[in-house]
């Protein structure tokens, strides 16, 4: 009788279970590394790996996760509603502050899209992440340029994060936003550069006492481009399967940290 | 000596019954009251949205008006929706109000589209990309609240449930429904 009971209520559990997953779109599933996920092949394998360590270095030292996925078609969803979706199953962001932001782009659809997590809606507003995405990315979008628009509106999403949480931090790569060139900006960007150079060198010693505290190769290096990154081996092959499981850097997989998302963020056709 | 001791089986075995009946009584009771704070909180993040929506009005209303001043009748309307969209209190009237806002939303952006230098204004590029990002979140806000509305009305529906929930006065949750008008793209034309 107990094992016919618990027997019944193994089925109806697991019919549980399955109804839903069965009754939603099939998202793919996160690579290894998961803040860059080039299922569509649009990124170049030195944009991946650069975006790649921005990603690392500002998860681990604000637990934010900014993630990047391209794919080929959205199977006819909406872009709001794949990305809401692959947001919240991936659980990008930090399960506490929701601090997620997904950048999509579906090369079949030509649609870009920047999601938020709740945690940033009040950094990234819908205004500033349409801005973002007119200024820094939709330019090379339409040339077919995917990857350069996509690694600097990353940069510049990255940055937002930082800013968010107080540390002013440059990626180590100032893009001239097109379009914009108002002098008040550029007053700003001037003070920017230099809190964020002093910031740098903070980094860059934060990163040397990290590094000797757990020896990771080159982990914590935050802005400087030669701060030997490349060489983690994360990405060997440069095909669009890179970091599926082969990542060779011991303890190299990242994975969501659980954060949701209620559909901030704004989209763009190109 | 041998008639008692039944008589206490036969005691022991009611109690032990009514103990697992009140139990699950209790327990199934407790569900529904969950079920139902998730429902009012899921149908209050829908209202914030709502809300959040219209707040952003008056801003729009000020952006285009500096281009086109003549539209006097759409910004009455956008006012009239709004009005009635913060006095409104059951779901039913929420949707109707809202559809209301929707209708003259779109009948703004229909106006916005004869000037092209209003569309080229960061400003409202700003507004809009706000509107729509407010659009997107009442959308997915209203899918989760249906989500857990369908759950909580399926539940109080469903034997044995049901007599507690008659019981107990569980009402059933309204939906939110997608007007007509906020599902079809408002047609532009340029004649």
């Amino acid at each position: 009788m107990k094992k016919l009971l618990s027997l019944l209520g193994t089925v109806v559990l697991l019919a549980a279970l399955c109804l839903p997953a069965a009754a939603k779109q099939d998202y793919p599933q996160p690579t290894n590394g998961f803040f860059v996920n080039d299922f569509a092949g649009c990124l170049t394998a030195e944009d991946a790996a650069y975006m790649q360590s921005l990603g690392e270095a500002l998860y681990k030292s604000t637990k934010a996760q900014v993630v990047v996925v391209t794919v080929d078609s959205l199977d006819g969803e909406s872009i709001e509603d794949y990305a809401i979706g692959l947001g919240r199953e991936w659980g990008i962001g930090d399960k506490d502050t929701d601090s997620g932001v997904l950048l999509l782009l579906s090369s079949g659809d030509r649609e870009v899209r920047i999601e938020v997590g709740y945690g940033l809606e009040g950094r990234l507003t819908d205004g500033k992440t349409g801005r973002i995405l007119d200024n820094y990315a939709i330019p090379f979008l339409k040339e077919n340029d995917f990857s350069t628009g996509l690694r600097q509106a990353y940069a510049v999403l990255v940055n937002e994060v930082y800013a968010e949480y107080g540390m002013e931090t440059t990626t180590g790569e100032y893009v001239e936003p097109v379009g914009t060139s108002d002098s008040s900006q550029a007053v700003n960007t001037g003070a920017a550069m230099v809190i964020a150079f002093v910031m740098m060198l903070v980094f860059v010693f934060a990163g040397i006492m990290f590094n000797k505290k757990f020896g990771g190769p080159g982990s914590g290096t935050h802005g400087g481009r030669g701060g030997g990154y490349y060489g983690g081996g994360f990405y060997g092959g440069g095909g669009s399967f890179r970091g599926g499981g082969f990542s060779g850097g011991g303890g190299g997989g990242f994975s969501g940290g659980g954060g949701s998302f209620g559909g901030g963020g704004s989209s763009r056709g190109f | 000596m041998q008639k008692k001791k039944t008589v206490w089986i036969v005691l022991g075995v009611v109690v032990v019954v009514l103990a697992v009946l009140i139990g699950s009584v209790v327990s199934s009771y407790n569900g529904l009251v969950d079920t139902r704070e998730q429902v009012t909180a899921a149908q209050a993040n829908v209202e914030t949205y709502l809300q959040r929506r219209a707040d952003l009005i008056p801003n729009l209303v000020n952006t285009v008006k500096g281009y086109a001043a003549h539209e006097e009748e759409v910004y009455t309307a956008l006012a009239d929706a709004r009005a009635a969209l913060s006095g409104a209190n059951t779901v039913e009237e929420m949707n109707e109000a809202n559809a209301a806002l929707d209708s003259a939303l779109s009948r703004l952006l229909v106006v916005v589209e004869n000037y092209p230098e209003l569309k080229a204004d960061t400003q409202f590029t700003n507004l809009q990309d706000e509107l729509a990002g407010s659009e997107n979140r009442i959308a997915q806000a209203r899918k989760d609240y249906n989500e857990i509305a369908q759950s909580y009305n399926t539940k109080i529906q469903k034997f044995p449930t049901v007599i507690l929930a008659n019981l107990f006065g569980f009402e059933q949750a309204e939906y939110f429904e997608a007007t007509e008008e906020s599902q079809t793209v408002p047609s532009v034309n340029f004649d």
